[in-house]
């Protein structure tokens, strides 16, 4: 049974701060997983500096890569995409070709809004480490980010340092958007009212009333956080606490999306070809994927499973 | 108070609708002293140690507030015509401030040996507890279960036991008390009890 998206459209960003936890594998897994539940499904590498999402899916580096998109023709964008081995998912390519050309931002905005608009059921950006444009463009532009840590501290602390850059990002397009950059700028200044965590802000900026439509927007940017690479009992409660102290600090309405365990299997699966990839994985490890993406195809529209903070 | 999260509710801290039901206090209590544990890897590089031991002390006088029909009364009816930290202090002010019961720190972490434990035998479980400095009197005080029977399960002294479906409780909630899976401990402890 195919499951509902209460739309035609659902896009994904998958962004983690720190490399190395798991991106690629998970959102070329999240991508077979849509494709075989009948969601026509693009997924896209946006790690420009370190590319390899395509070798995730068993696909050899290809001149059909996402720099032979341009700027001046958004259409170019068609040009990009490659189908896989896969029926139904589709790749755009990364390249650090787009890097060196020394793209400006307000060009990758472009194009993250024209992948944003081909035709597809489900859009999955496979985002790079760091915090530059090329990340924080997508993680706020898509309708769910996903964001990704291991239960180490350094990983859960660059996966925060990702949430409020991207906070801050979203701020900035917000009161751009809505033509409040001058209010906004003017209570951030304020020298006498310092605001300790974001969700001081929002709360002050939606009781002055000033700012009508402000908060709801900024609410679009309400990430799913998952763990990775758990290997213990006691690590299991992390990614709901996360998401805890991320509703308090952040006044978003984040939700912990689930846990994947680290499976000491991967080694070896990972020399199999990849569409047989599964059959060597831990069947604990497989279940938790698939629920992990079950979960993110219902999250159409996310709801903490507590009763949320009050505006 | 907190400085961190000054203008929150006690139902904002704990993230409770106003209607909670008493075991939702619970959970949520639970819930929020996991995520706020001055320990607590949830927090690196959001909040600095003091700013979450403020923080984790508000959490426990919510729930003490909360929990007790009297108090959270007041305090909803103070709280209906002042903002969060007014009703605070009005509260105290009228039922003096809450009585936290010091209940012992107890270490979240679990010791390596431990982690590869699959008998979770009687024995186990005392070592744990040592481990983590936690007295028979901690335990009984904090569960509510009489130190002879920890201290029977302890020793897998079976004869000065309950029954099964008792014993089984127990278990889990000292299994959960230490930090273990509680379901996984309580199965296997009960495969020597028969
Ligand atoms: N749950 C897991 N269990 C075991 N190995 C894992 C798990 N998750 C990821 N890995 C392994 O960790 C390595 C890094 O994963 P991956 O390439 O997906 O990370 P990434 O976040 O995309 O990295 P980068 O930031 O460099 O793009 C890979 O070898 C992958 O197989
Ligand atoms: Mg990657």
């Amino acid at each position: 049974m195919r499951e509902r998206l209460q739309k035609t459209k659902h896009t994904f960003a998958i962004g983690s701060g720190k490399g190395g936890v798991g991106k690629s594998l998970l959102s070329s897994n999240f991508g077979i997983h849509c494709s075989k539940k009948a969601y026509k499904t693009l997924i896209i590498d946006m790690d420009l500096g370190g590319a390899n999402l395509h070798t995730y899916l068993d696909f050899r580096p290809t001149p059909t890569r996402i720099d032979l998109w341009n700027p001046r023709e958004p259409e170019s964008i068609l040009k990009t995409i490659s189908s896989t081995a896969f029926p139904g998912l589709d790749i755009i390519v990364g390249s650090d070709e787009l890097l060196a050309s020394q793209i400006e931002s307000a060009s990758i905005e472009l194009l993250v809004y024209e992948i944003m608009k081909l035709d597809y059921e489900v859009i999955i950006f496979d985002l790079g480490a760091g915090v530059g444009p090329e990340t924080l463009i997508p993680f706020c532009a898509v309708d769910t980010p996903v964001l990704l840590s291991t239960p180490e501290d350094t990983s859960i602390e660059n996966a925060y340092f990702l949430l409020k850059k991207a906070f801050h990002f979203k701020l900035r397009q917000v009161s751009k958007e809505l033509g409040y950059e001058q209010g906004i700028q003017e209570i951030i200044n304020k020298p006498l009212k310092k605001f300790s965590t974001p969700s001081d802000l929002l709360k002050y900026i939606g009781g002055s009333e000033q700012f009508p439509g402000f908060n709801s927007k900024m609410k679009e940017l309400s990430p799913g956080i998952l763990l990775n690479q758990v290997r213990s009992f006691n690590e299991e409660s992390i990614g709901p606490s996360m998401a805890q102290v991320c509703r308090h600090y952040f006044g978003l309405d984040i939700i912990s999306v689930g846990l994947i365990q680290y499976d000491s299997s991967m080694w070896v699966a990972s020399r199999k070809n990849k569409s047989k990839m599964m059959n060597y994985l831990d069947l604990k490890f497989c279940g938790q994927m698939s629920s992990v993406f079950q979960n993110l195809l219902k999250s159409v529209t996310f709801n903490p499973q507590r009763n949320k903070i009050r505006a | 108070m907190s400085q961190t999260f000054d203008e929150l509710d006690y139902y904002e801290i704990l993230e409770l609708h106003p209607n909670s039901s008493y075991q939702e206090v619970e959970e949520a209590y639970q819930l929020a002293k996991k995520s706020f544990h001055p320990q607590s890897s949830a927090l690196y590089g959001i909040l600095a140690q003091d700013q979450a031991q403020d923080f984790y002390k508000t959490i426990e006088e919510a729930y003490h507030t909360l929990i007790q029909p009297r108090r959270r009364q007041e305090y909803d009816q103070i709280l209906r015509r002042t903002d969060a930290n007014e009703a605070r202090l009005l509260t105290n002010q009228k039922l003096g401030a809450t009585q936290l019961k010091s209940v012992p720190q107890i270490k979240n972490e679990i010791p390596n040996w431990a982690l590869e434990e699959e008998s979770f035998s009687g024995a186990f479980f005392q070592k744990l507890r040592h481990h983590k400095g936690l007295t028979l009197e901690d335990i009984s005080h904090k569960l509510k279960i009489k130190k002879s029977y920890i201290l029977a399960i302890e020793s897998e002294d079976f004869e000065s036991l309950p029954s099964a479906v008792y014993v089984r409780g127990y278990v889990k909630s000292i299994a959960s008390i230490l930090g273990l899976d509680s379901e996984k401990a309580a199965n296997q402890f009960m495969t020597h009890y028969k």
